[in-house]
Formats: structure tokens, sequence, C-alpha cells
């Protein structure tokens, strides 16, 4: 494998004494990652630049022996490190004394690939993208109701390289941007806040794919909505959720209960295999393989290949999301869910790409017989329950009133049951958007999810103080 | 050149490098961290990790522009880059009016002892195993009880810290620390208990597995009775150390730090010398602590930890500040400037927090008829700016003079911390415990606090 070396740090050399020193160890498996991670976080609060940057540089040892897993990592990237960690690793496998099952193992595979970009982060310095950052924090402080801003932004070189006693050799390269703005606004004595957010993996590319000014005008017209708005009434109402909402429910409320380690727990999927679990007309999947999506991924953290994990299908519970462990354990097809925040870590089983896939119905259609109801453009993030329970906060949502879009409402939470609420949706759009941020499970990844506008036929509304 | 450079030689030389691509100030904070953590899940050795992690992060001024970078490892080269990159993003950022430099060192640097062992420092991944299966055996002598180890770690760390910065701070320091977390559960005849978390920890012994272990059981053994059809209404609490540590976290120590103040959103601001708590509690800070969790011989930013009143007998004596809020609030540093690592810049923050004892004993404070509240959820919800808090109160265990009646499923509470230390304090504990890392309080009796059960 053509690993690139550069800071004094031979790649190639340290797999192979991985590979020579584990196999002596005649174990069932062992793993060794290296990462070379590299990042800048400049952030802008009332206009004013605090810069962050780091390297990031690790390796972590895995080893599988008598039913336990010992993990080791350093910060360390030399031949020294691998050698203890392999010994620190071994000896804790040995000792545990557990019963865990065997991981899934596959054949000997061999790649490197580097995720193609418009223009290197590391080609444009850090001037331009501090310039373009307060060239958008400029657009929102001239407006009189914003009275607080915050611009955030990150960007990351990523490099991981993955070995195994099966004689697999990985590599994978990308380059991940991530920005949000938020405002926070006060009119009148009502308050506000909205925020807005973008990524991609393909280099310094944000401005491209939605450039400043929309950008502004975005975080702005939310704003503006805000504080304008007036109270829901609290009840049970047909609701259109946004692809961005859509895409928060598909992932909070719904694919963390698809997660082959909740399922072990006693998820509400537990058991559902063949089921319907939601209404014909809904699919939803979790794709490492979309366009610029941050789950977009070659080869998990365990270095296996990864494969689209169809959850639902038409309305059927197909998969679960596994890692090689709990492939084994519930006797599921290998997903290649298994990922890492960072060498400090071991892989646990994570989403990537959750979407719900679009349908045939257009906004108008869903729109056209609702007396009453809400349109809930985006949320606030909520709290789910292993047993399918969901609350979840909106920041942006308008009444539906006769079949049009009528006035802002504010302070909006939905609530209910994740599995009933699927099975309620009546209408699935034919459009689709994407979406990107973190998602923490004791450890934080970067993650996509999406969808096409829904209409759920009831949903339980309420106001929050 | 060799990579078995110390920290301080590597925090050196970035400091150094620094100047050289243009910095006016520089800071370079070193941390080497080594240890074995056990995670046991379901009753069973789930994992072991083996830690090894060694960072420098390098804090830097060009004039007033502020940049931080951070490299991990020893490699010459790559602190090298990161003090570079520090420099070129400081070149960049906004000026910040309020900057005023980088500390200077302390005339007077504490020796706390207790806070080194070798035998920590030496101890074996299989010795901390040894340990862990006897937690798992411990634990399952009660299984006819229902009592299940649904969750426990247990940890040893040896952790370096280095320092220096061009006005002429150059420390270091080392420690040791072990640590234990037991969760337990009873589960018998269709009923689940909620889990139990205990901690314990010394950073010159390993604690006791068996008596963390055994404080954890003694909860879940009181709710094995449960108490139906309690009437919404207020009552006498009784916060043991963990629920009195959570809400005191989210709310009193919010509004003890100075940053809070400057901001103007503390709910202490511009009341020092006054009354606001009942004059039985005092609170310190002390990063002297002998045998502390964050017991070290200087902060994040090389100023000498400090033991200082910030409460004393209920009058409001002071905030905890770092160098740079301390300047903004016109003060000194408090020594209190805490870092999460060499990955992250310094801000304020607490050491080891202690509440001191009061004077009452276990039988006084559960006298009569009281809720006792050995945890909450959901405590980082409540208010800080009014100290409002809405709890659930898991497990809330109703006493009768003294005696045990049964666990109250689903209690919330609901009050405002802040008034309630003010003016509702009945008594105060005579024993402090440790529930979490760096905190010390009694346990505490209060009167008046609302208490609804959910049907």
């Amino acid at each position: 494998m053509a690993a690139k070396n550069h800071d004094n740090i031979d790649v190639d050399r340290l797999i192979s004494v991985f590979s020579k020193e584990a196999t002596r160890l005649k174990i069932t498996y062992a793993d060794l990652r290296i990462e070379r991670v590299k990042f800048n976080r400049l952030e802008l609060r009332e206009g004013v630049l605090t810069t962050l940057s780091g390297m990031d540089y690790g390796l972590a040892v895995r080893i599988y022996h008598n039913g336990a897993f010992g993990f080791a990592f350093s910060s360390i990237l030399n031949v020294e490190s691998i050698k203890r960690a392999l010994v620190y690793a071994y000896s804790m496998a040995r000792s545990a004394r557990s019963k865990l099952p065997r991981p899934a193992l596959f054949e000997p595979a061999e790649s490197y690939y580097e995720h193609p970009v418009y223009e290197g982060i590391e080609d444009v310095s850090i001037d331009i993208k501090a310039r373009d950052l307060l060239e958008l924090d400029k657009l929102l402080a001239e407006k009189p109701f914003v009275k607080s801003r915050t611009v955030y932004y990150y960007e990351a070189v990523e490099e991981k390289y993955y070995a195994s006693t099966e004689d697999r050799h990985l590599g994978e390269r990308r380059e991940l941007a991530y920005i949000a703005a938020s405002v926070f606004g006060q009119q009148e004595g009502v308050r506000g806040s909205s925020i807005v957010t973008n990524g991609t993996i393909k280099g310094y590319y944000l401005w491209k794919k939605m450039s400043i000014e929309e950008f502004a005008e975005k975080a702005l017209q939310r704003l503006e909505s805000q504080l304008r708005a007036k109270p829901p009434k609290s009840g049970n109402f047909p609701v259109v959720l946004a692809p961005e909402t859509v895409g928060v429910f598909v992932h909070e409320a719904f694919g963390h209960l698809a997660e082959a380690d909740l399922v072990a727990a006693g998820s509400a999927l537990q058991g559902r295999k063949e089921q319907e679990v939601a209404a014909p007309i809904v699919t939803i999947v979790d794709d490492p393989s979309i366009d610029d999506g941050f789950g977009t991924l070659r080869y998990d953290d365990e270095g296996v290949k990864t494969a689209r994990a169809v959850i639902v299908e038409n309305g059927v519970h197909k998969q679960v999301m596994t890692d090689r462990v709990h492939a084994t354990l519930l006797d599921e097809e290998p997903t290649g869910n298994a990922r890492a925040e960072s060498f400090r870590y071991p892989p646990i089983v994570r989403m990537r790409n959750t979407i719900m896939l679009p349908g045939d119905a257009t906004f108008e259609e869903m729109l056209e017989d609702i007396e009453f109801g809400y349109y809930i453009v985006s949320t606030a993030g909520g709290q789910t329950n292993l047993d399918g329970s969901f609350q979840v906060g909106v920041r942006e949502a308008y009444e539906i009133v006769n079949g049009e879009l009528g006035a802002p409402v504010r302070n909006l939470s939905i609530t209910g049951n994740t599995l009933e609420t699927l099975r309620n949706i009546d209408m699935v759009g034919k459009d689709f958007q994407l979406f990107y941020g973190r998602c923490g499970k004791g450890q934080v990844v970067f993650v996509s999810d999406g969808g096409p506008h829904v209409r759920v036929k009831r949903m339980t509304v309420g106001g929050r103080a | 050149m060799s990579s078995r450079a110390s920290l301080i030689e590597l925090a050196t030389l970035a400091t150094k490098y620094a100047v050289k691509e243009g910095a006016t100030e520089a800071e370079a904070f070193g941390v080497n961290t080594r240890g074995y953590v056990v995670s046991i899940f379901a009753g069973q050795i789930k994992e072991l990790q083996s830690i090894n992690d060694v960072g420098i992060g390098i804090r830097v001024a060009v004039g007033k522009r502020l940049g931080f970078a951070y490299a991990t490892g020893t490699n010459f080269s790559l602190v090298k880059e990161a003090a570079r990159k520090a420099v070129k993003l400081a070149k960049v950022s906004s000026e910040d009016t309020y900057w005023r430099g980088l500390p200077a060192p302390s005339p007077v640097y504490p020796e706390p002892g207790n806070i080194y062992d070798s035998h920590l420092a030496y101890m074996s991944p299989e010795t901390l195993v040894e340990n862990a299966v006897a937690l798992i055996d411990y634990v399952s002598e009660y299984k006819d009880k229902g009592v299940i180890l649904s969750r426990a770690g247990l940890g040893v760390h040896t952790v370096e810290r280095a320092i220096t910065n061009t006005n002429g701070v150059y420390r270091i320091d080392v420690g040791t620390h072990a640590h234990v977390v037991v969760s337990t559960i009873i589960r018998k005849d269709g009923d689940v208990t909620p889990a139990v978390f205990k901690f314990d920890s010394s950073r010159i012994t390993f604690p006791s597995i068996e008596r963390t272990a055994e404080r954890a059981i003694e909860v879940n053994m009181l709710c094995t009775r449960k108490i139906k059809g309690l009437e919404p209404r207020g009552y006498t609490v009784v916060y043991v150390s963990e629920a009195l540590a959570e809400l005191l976290s989210v709310t009193v120590l919010a509004s003890l730090n100075g940053e809070m103040v400057v901001r103007g959103r503390s709910y202490y601001a511009g009341r020092l010398e006054q009354r606001v708590m009942d004059e039985r509690i005092t609170i310190v800070d002390d990063g002297t602590l002998k045998g502390g969790d964050n017991t070290w011989r200087f902060d994040g930013e090389g100023v000498a930890m400090q033991r200082k009143a910030l409460v004393e007998k209920g009058v409001l004596k002071g905030f905890v500040f770092d160098n740079y809020w301390g300047q903004r609030a016109g003060k000194a540093s408090t020594g209190n400037a805490v870092r999460g690592g060499y990955a992250s810049t310094p801000s304020p923050g607490f050491t080891n927090v202690v509440m001191l004892e009061g004077d009452a004993s276990p039988e006084e404070l559960l006298d009569g008829r009281v809720i006792v509240v050995y945890n909450v959820q959901g405590a980082h919800t409540a208010n800080r700016e009014t100290g409002e808090y809405s709890v659930l109160a898991n497990p809330a265990i109703l006493y009768e003079n003294g005696e045990a009646r049964g666990w109250i499923q689903g209690a919330t509470l609901g009050g405002n911390l802040y008034t309630e230390l003010e003016s509702k304090v009945e008594l105060v504990g005579r024993l402090v415990e440790k529930p979490y890392p760096g905190i010390y309080v009694p346990w505490i009796r209060i009167r008046e606090i609302r208490v609804a059960q959910q049907a």
C-alpha cells in the first residue's frame, strides 16, 4: 500500500512491524489503526475571531483473544509504540476471562483511496478562510434585530490506515469541512435564535455548495420568522416535516434503535425483523456511498467494506447496522458500521449517512387537504429512549391553514413513539436534501442524514415554556 | 534528535520556536498520560484499554492577537509545526483588547503531598484485572438477592505535566490516580430498581472495590419496597452527597466561576461580602488539598495552586479566576486555570471543591419524616441564572424516624438551590463524602421542597 509519508513518519514500515509481530502472537484477530488528522477551528463571536489548530496523530492496536478484546493506543507514532501497544493489548485480552463471540473475519484485501476534492484544504491559506468567515459575519450583523452571532468553522484532513492479521491493508483520506452560523435576536420583547449548518468532504468547497450570501440569508430569514412567530396550539395535528427534520428523525428517533449493540440491549426493534414497522411507502437506509456525505467511507474502522444497510424497505424492517462482533452475535450481515472518534477509542456501532428515500408526492399535494396542521422545518435537538419514545424541540415551524402555509410558530415540541409515527406517514415527497452534523454516543463522529418532505397523519404537538 | 526528550524540553523548544516565528509571548503545556482502564458490562469484562497519550499545546500572542495549536506525540518536527501554526493563526485572529499577557511565575509553589505513588505508577494491567475480577466476584455473592453489576470501570493513571512560558514560568509535576466506578441494579420478580452509581478514587492507593460496591448495593436494597401515592406538596428533603454535588455543579459552581461573573451571568455577581447562604455553609476551592483528585503544584497556566474560601459561614468571599478572566475582573488569578489536557486552552474552573462539614449526625439528618434523595436525573437542565431546577429524584427513599420505608418511584423535585441554601437549610451533615472526582460535600437537610410522584 502506498501510504503518504511525511512528518518523518513511515506508515508502511509501522504496518509491516505490526504484521510481523502480531502474526507471532498466534491470536484469532488483531488490528492496527494509524491516524493522522490535521484540523483548524475558526470561531467568530460577535465578530471577534479566535483560532485553534491540532495535529492529532496516533495509533491503536486491538486484539481479540480467548473471548475478550484488549485495546491499546498511543499518541506517539513509532515502532516502539506499536510493539508496546501489541504487548499491552495482548496481555489485556489474555487476562480478561470473558466470553464475547468471535468477531466476523474476512479475506485479505488491499486498498488505498483518496476521496476527490475540488480545492484542497491545505491549498487555501487560512487568511482566505478567515476573510470568508468575516464576510459572512458582516452580513449577519447587518440586521438590527440580530443581538448576538457565532460563526463556527472546522476543517480537517483525515488520513486513516488499517491493517489486520487477516492481511487486510487499507487506507483512506478525506478532507472535511463544516460550517455553522447561529444568530440570536430580539424584537419587541420576543426572543429567538436560528442555526444554519453545512458540510462537505470535498475540501474547501462549502461556499460553492451554498454561497456566503445565501447562507447568511437563510440564517437571517429563519431568525426573522421566529421573531414574529406566535405560540402553537397543543394537541394532535397533521404535520408536514421538511427534509432537515426528517433527517433528525431518521437518525435520532429511529436510527439508534437499529444499531446492533442497542438492538442487543433491547431496543424497540429487537425481534422485529421482517415485520412491518413503518408505512409501506417508507424506506430508510444507512448509505456509506452517497455523494459528499459526512458518513461516506469505503471501509469502516474495523477494516470492513462498508455496505448499504437497508433498515426499512417498503415499511418492513430488514437489516440492522453491525460491527464485527455484533454481526456474529446477532447472525447479521456485516455492514461496516464500526466507527471510532479517534485512535483514542475502540470502534463501536455508529451511523454513517442515514436517509429516508424519496417517494412521489409534491410539497403542494402534502399541504392540499390539511385544514389545520404544522409545517416543521428545523429542530433544536431532542431526546429518545430505547423504548422508542421521543421528544424533539422545534426551532422553525409554520402553521398550515386550509392547504396553505400560514404564520410562523415558536416554542413548539413534538413527542411520540417512533414506530407509531413511521406507521402514520401517508405521503413521501419526491425531493431530497442531505444535512451534516456530529453524533455523540460516548464518542463523537461526523454523520449525515436527510430525506424528502414527509407528511404524518397526526403527531402530538406541545408548547415549551 | 532523540524522541526521549522530556516534556519540559519539548515545551521549551516549542516556546522558543514560536518566538522565532514572530510570537511576542508563548506558552507550552505538555501532558503525558499513561495508564489502564478496565470496563465491565453486565457482570463481564468487556474491554481492557492501555493508554499512552502525550502531546503539547502551544498558546501564543502576537501583540494582542492569540493563537493556539497542539501536536500529539513527542516528535520535534511536529512540535515545531504546531508552534508555527499557532503563530500563523494568531496573525489572522482578531485583536483581543482585554489581553494583558501570560502570567509570571508565582513566588511560592505548594508541596501538597499524597499525589504520587510509585506502586500505582507501576501497577500492572494484570493487577487491575484481578481487582476487576474481585469486583465481579464480590457482587455475584448477592446474586440470590437479584443484584446485577450492570456497569463498572476501574482505572489507574500516571500523569506528567509540564509548562513553560516566555515570562519565566518553568514547572513540571507528576501524579498518580486510581478510580473505581460501580453501578448496580436489582432485578427481582419482574421489578427493576434504578441503577445506582458509586465512585471512589485515590492518588496513592487503589480504592476499596468491596466498599464501593457495598455502598451501591445498600442503596439498591432500599428500593426493593415501593411507596405509592405520595401526596404532592412540600417535604423535608435530605440531599445525599451525589444529589447535592450534581445540583451544586450546575448552579452554585457556575455562578462562582469568574468568567460568568465578568460576563454578567452569575447569580452572585456584585454580592461579595454579603450573606448568600446559610451561615453553616462554607465552600472552599482547594488546589492544594492533600491527596485531592485535582491537586497539583500549579494550574493550567503555571500559577501556584491555592486554597481559597468562596463562601465562608454563608458570606460570599470570592470567585475562581484564571489569569485572563482575573485581569478582566481587575483581580489576580486564583490558580484556577483548568485545561482538558494538552489539546485545549485554559479557562476558569474548579480544582477540589469542598463544602465543609456541619454538625448533624446521620440520626439527626434522618429524624422525623423525610425524603432522602440519593441521586437526581436531569440536573443539567437546572437554570444557572436563577437556580431553579426540576429533576427526577432517582432513587428517593421515604424515611420515618430513621427507618427506611421504601422507594418513591418517579419522584420529581422542584426548587431553587440558591434560595434553599440561603434560607431553607435545616441541617448540614458532619460527614463529608466525595461522590464525584474533585467534589467533597456532606449530606444536607432542606425544608419545603416540592415533591410529586408520577402516576
